[in-house]
């Protein structure tokens, strides 16, 4: 009998949408005990490390058949970049929309904006490209969103260590121009 | 962010995702099980950026109801307080309105979250739900959700954010808006636009502007061209969308009501008001609406009436000419712009028109659409109105409208005057001259002028064109034109030959539009069809039928539905049983679709229905068909329901041929009293009623009653100068010299009824004449050969697969005697 998460996936992967939003969830309930971690915490924290920890219960709670890690790793990666890119679009309406209720400009402000801009310029960017370029897509998605291993990445995407190395390089500099442009 | 913006991990190391972080640390969500309010949490059914959404139901079980329970994520309070969130939320409650979810109960917890219920609507959103839909579908859609916000509107209550994940929509396709004022609600007060989707954020609220209405109304109009796509949308609907989401707010539809019937007009082809100003525009649509109604519907009765079905058939093609007309000028609107740059004198001449209707008329209050014709046309017959070619094209516009409209004496000077101006000006191009001519012949012989006079004006058309070859389309046009004069003088064989020459003189490779082909096509099968060749006959109607379905409206257009309705009665006579039902049955779920009004075409094919389910042995649904036909004619002519005469003369007809004389002949009878008492019809049908009745009277041994009809007659030549009447005649003759005792002289007659027509179509009236054949056999002591008889028309059953039918249990009874 395979675990939850095992069954889960393989619902989520066959289109199930209450599979996925299951598994939206566990990983929000994760991602929140690591807020919490991060707030009692010093400023200046890993936080990359710490999502990072986050795949790896799940990796290791031993409820995951080992072909499912790639499954998992994948699915995440999308996970991550819904929920960034969701929080960053209501950041900016709110920073536009809400101004007459909230308003107070600080540093804080324009950084997170810019951020939430590009966030959302390469989600854009990662679009395109996966029209023609579906793989490389999902390496960005896997390495930038999701903060994953080169080696990660390979064994998410199913291809070989070099060809994601090549991938990432590639589609970087795509984006870099892209996004110049 | 760093200088590399793309490093691994980069979207997690930035101050947004700390945000993020800090967000989530903050926001507590209830456990499945766990009460809010009245409410106890059943499981999850989405999250978004705004929160996270439950099904909930009464935690005290008092009643039986499933909400979606609404969980925001913390927000900052709310100004003003909890006593505008209370009257708000109270308000909202109010709406009652199929398509909009109720907001059922609403609140905060002890520890500041604040959540909503609202009424649980199953569903797929919008935006999944309409990959099966087709255009009208999603307009229909669309159409019900303006209902719906115009409602909250009135009420004072603004949705806020109107976006595809915000509208569900059942498996009975209704549509349902949820989330209604809850992004007012999440934040009371103006300028809230918190958690907008910035996509479907107005410009208004981008700029952080109040919420109004015609925010709404933006959202709801980008709603439907991201429902439609933008890839070739009717000028009509981007006119829509465009007036929806214009810029400013003052410019768009001054309510959600005014944009639902914007959308109602186009569903039922009338002019919308997004496109208001474009003459030739409202006009096209005009004439598109009218067509059914049009004058030439009053002609087509009485020529369904007397049976020529040919004739009907092109009188369906006029009205599909002034169709294409209307299409023509509506595609002239689309390119206005163009056409006003390329002859000024027209653009000219619209602007003063539109102005000199009632110069003090307020900018934004239209003249009526009959003021516009009517200046127009005085401004046309005008010589000194535009140069030639510009007036050639006004004359015939208008002219094309007021004949489409049936208003025939005024269309005559408009349609006078091209032809003469086509004369004259040979300089003008071949294509419009020619064209102006066909439809100067078209009116002629719509208004009874003789037909030697239109058919010359039809050859003129033709040498307007020349020899170059490059007109197919016209001369196809004044081809089927042609083919009209012929067959008023009765010339089948000469009318066929005319399109026929055209078909094989074409090269295989002109370049013919799908309308052309299609019209040339129609008169090809009508007229092989008239001229007995039935399978060449059943060949042109597909293709004609193919043709039809390559025009813009597809299998909703006119012609093509009109084509496939005139397929049924010839492949009843092939005797294609099945394949006739199925097409009358699609064709009148296609009537059903475009016609929403009482139409000829609908009642003729139901009738037409009704003799292949007699033909069949469905002699259930063929009465119900009847009834169908009967109905919609008594409604079309402005009779009272079920004074149609001709429904129980058919009825009766259909009586007669199952052997219930007594019924057929009070049906019949009362037929008869009604058109004498309506009076006004063509002496031909009261005739074929007489005659019906005469023969059935006969059957039953009235042989005094039937002679007499019999001998009041007056059209008896021209009965029997067509084979269905002339059978009919001589069945007659046959059933009143047996009645009076005279069988030789009945032998004969049923005889020559019988050899007038054969075809597996008149199965049923056959099978009833050889009944009576062989009851004169029987007469005449000539046992056997009755018997001989009576086999043969129980075998013709057998022989096209209907060993049911009722008709056959006739037969036997009669065997057994």
């Amino acid at each position: 009998m395979p675990g939850e998460l095992t069954q889960l996936l393989h619902a989520a992967s066959e289109g199930d949408q209450p599979a996925l939003n299951r598994l939206v969830a566990l990983l929000y309930v994760d991602l929140k005990q690591l807020a919490h971690r991060c707030r009692r915490g010093s400023e200046a924290v890993d936080t990359t490390a710490l999502v990072h920890e986050c795949y790896l219960r799940f990796l290791n709670s031993g409820e995951l058949a080992v072909n499912d890690r790639a499954h998992f790793l994948n699915l995440s990666a999308r996970i991550m970049r819904q929920l960034l890119c969701d929080f960053a679009r209501e950041r900016l309406a709110e920073k536009r929309g809400g101004g007459a209720a909230h308003f107070e400009l600080r540093d804080d402000d324009a950084v997170e904006r810019a951020e939430a801009e590009r966030f959302l310029a390469v989600d854009q960017a990662l679009e395109q490209l996966a029209e023609t370029e579906p793989t490389r897509a999902r390496v960005v998605e896997c390495r930038f969103f999701a903060g994953l291993t080169e080696e990660e990445t390979a064994e998410a995407t199913g291809r070989s260590l070099r060809s994601v190395q090549r991938d990432w390089q590639q589609a970087r500099d795509w984006l870099g121009r892209r996004l110049q442009a | 962010m760093s200088d590399d913006p793309i490093k691994p991990g980069g979207a997690l190391e930035g101050r947004l995702f700390q945000r993020f972080l800090t967000q989530l640390s903050q926001v507590r969500e209830p456990e499945p099980g766990e009460r809010i309010g009245a409410w106890k949490i059943l499981r999850e059914l989405g999250r978004g950026g705004s929160g996270v959404v439950y099904l909930a139901e009464r935690a005290d079980g008092a009643y039986d109801q499933e909400v979606a329970l609404k969980w925001l994520r913390s927000d900052r309070p709310v100004p003003g307080g909890r006593d505008v969130l209370a009257r708000e939320r109270e308000m909202l409650a109010s709406l009652d309105h199929p398509n909009i979810a109720r907001l059922i109960d609403g609140g905060e917890t002890e520890d500041g979250m604040r959540w909503f219920a609202m009424d649980f609507a199953p569903g797929e959103t919008i935006d999944r739900a309409v990959e099966t839909l087709d255009r009208r579908q999603r307009v229909e859609l669309v159409g019900m959700l303006c209902r719906a916000v115009h409602h909250a509107h009135r009420r004072g209550l603004i949705h806020g954010d109107i976006k595809p994940s915000n509208v569900l929509v059942d498996e009975r396709r209704r549509p349902r808006l949820v989330d209604f004022g809850i992004s007012r609600l999440r934040r009371a007060g103006p300028g809230s636009s918190y958690g907008m989707t910035p996509d479907y954020a107005s410009p208004e609220q981008r700029e952080g502007a109040d919420l109004t209405t015609a925010s709404d109304i933006w959202q709801l109009g980008h709603l439907l061209e991201d429902l439609l796509g933008t890839d070739a949308l009717p000028a009509d609907l981007a006119a829509i969308v465009q007036r929806a989401t214009q810029g400013a707010p003052e410019d768009r539809y001054a309510s959600a009501s005014a944009m639902a019937a914007d959308i109602e007009a186009w569903l039922a082809a009338r002019p919308v008001a997004a496109r208001n100003g474009g003459v030739f525009y409202r006009l096209s649509r005009l004439a598109q609406r009218n067509r059914a109604l049009s004058a030439v519907t009053v002609l087509a009765l009485l020529v369904i009436v007397v049976g020529g079905a040919w004739l009907t058939w092109q009188l369906a093609l006029e009205r599909d000419h002034a169709r294409i007309q209307a299409e023509r000028a509506e595609a002239a609107l689309a390119e206005t712009e163009t056409a006003l740059a390329r002859a000024e004198a027209l653009g000219e001449f619209l602007v003063d028109l539109l102005s000199a209707t009632r110069p003090d008329r307020p900018r934004d209050e239209l003249p009526t659409t009959a003021e516009i014709l009517d200046r127009g046309a005085e401004r046309a017959l005008d010589p000194d109105s535009a140069p030639p070619a510009e007036r050639l094209d006004m004359l015939r516009t208008i002219g094309g409208v007021y004949r489409s409209l049936g208003r025939y004496d005024d269309a005559e000077p408009l349609l006078a005057a091209g032809a003469e101006l086509a004369r004259e000006h040979d300089g003008l191009p071949p294509g419009d001259r020619a064209r102006a001519l066909e439809q100067r012949a078209r009116l002629m012989i719509a208004a009874g002028d003789p037909l030697d006079d239109a058919e010359r004006v039809l050859i003129d058309a033709e040498s307007a064109l020349g020899e170059s070859g490059e007109h197919w389309e016209a001369l196809i046009g004044i081809r089927v034109t042609r083919t009209w004069v012929e067959r008023h003088r009765g010339r089948h064989d000469r009318a066929l030959e005319l399109v026929q020459s055209l078909w094989r003189s074409m090269p295989p490779n002109a370049e013919i539009g799908a309308s052309a082909r299609a019209g040339l096509f129609d008169a090809l099968a009508g007229l092989h069809l008239a001229n007995g060749n039935l399978d060449q006959a059943a060949r042109f109607r597909d293709w004609s039928l193919e043709a039809f379905r390559q025009l813009p409206a597809g299998e909703e257009g006119q012609g093509y539905v009109v084509s496939l309705a005139n397929s049924v009665g010839l492949e009843h006579t092939r005797g294609h049983f099945k394949k006739a039902e199925r097409r009358a049955r699609r064709a009148l779920e296609l009537y059903d679709r475009i016609y929403p009004e009482p139409v000829d075409y609908r009642a003729a094919l139901n009738r037409s229905l009704a003799r292949v389910l007699l033909t069949t042995g469905k002699v259930d649904a063929a009465f119900e068909a009847l009834a169908s036909y009967g109905d919609e004619y008594a409604e079309l002519t402005g009779r009272e329901p079920g004074q149609w005469p001709l429904y129980y003369s058919l009825r009766g007809y259909f009586r007669m041929r199952l052997g219930e004389l007594d019924a057929a002949v009070t049906d019949i009878r009362r037929a008869r009293d009604l058109l004498r008492e309506q009076g006004g019809f063509d002496p031909r049908v009261t005739d074929s009623v007489d005659l019906i009745l005469a023969g059935t009277l006969c059957r039953r041994g009235d042989a005094q009653a039937g002679a007499s009809l019999l001998d009041g007659l007056s059209t008896t030549d021209n009965l029997a100068a067509k084979p269905r009447t002339a059978a009919q005649l001589f069945e007659t003759r046959a059933a009143c010299a047996l009645a009076a005792g005279r069988p030789d002289a009945a032998l004969t007659a049923i005889n020559r009824s019988l050899s007038q027509q054969d075809n597996p179509g008149v199965l049923v009236h056959a099978a009833d004449r050889r009944i009576l054949q062989a009851r004169i056999l029987e007469r005449l002591g000539r046992g056997r050969d009755a018997r001989a008889s009576v086999d043969y028309a129980d075998r013709a059953f057998l022989e096209l697969g209907l060993p049911d039918h009722p008709v056959r249990a006739r037969i036997r009874r009669l065997t057994m005697q």
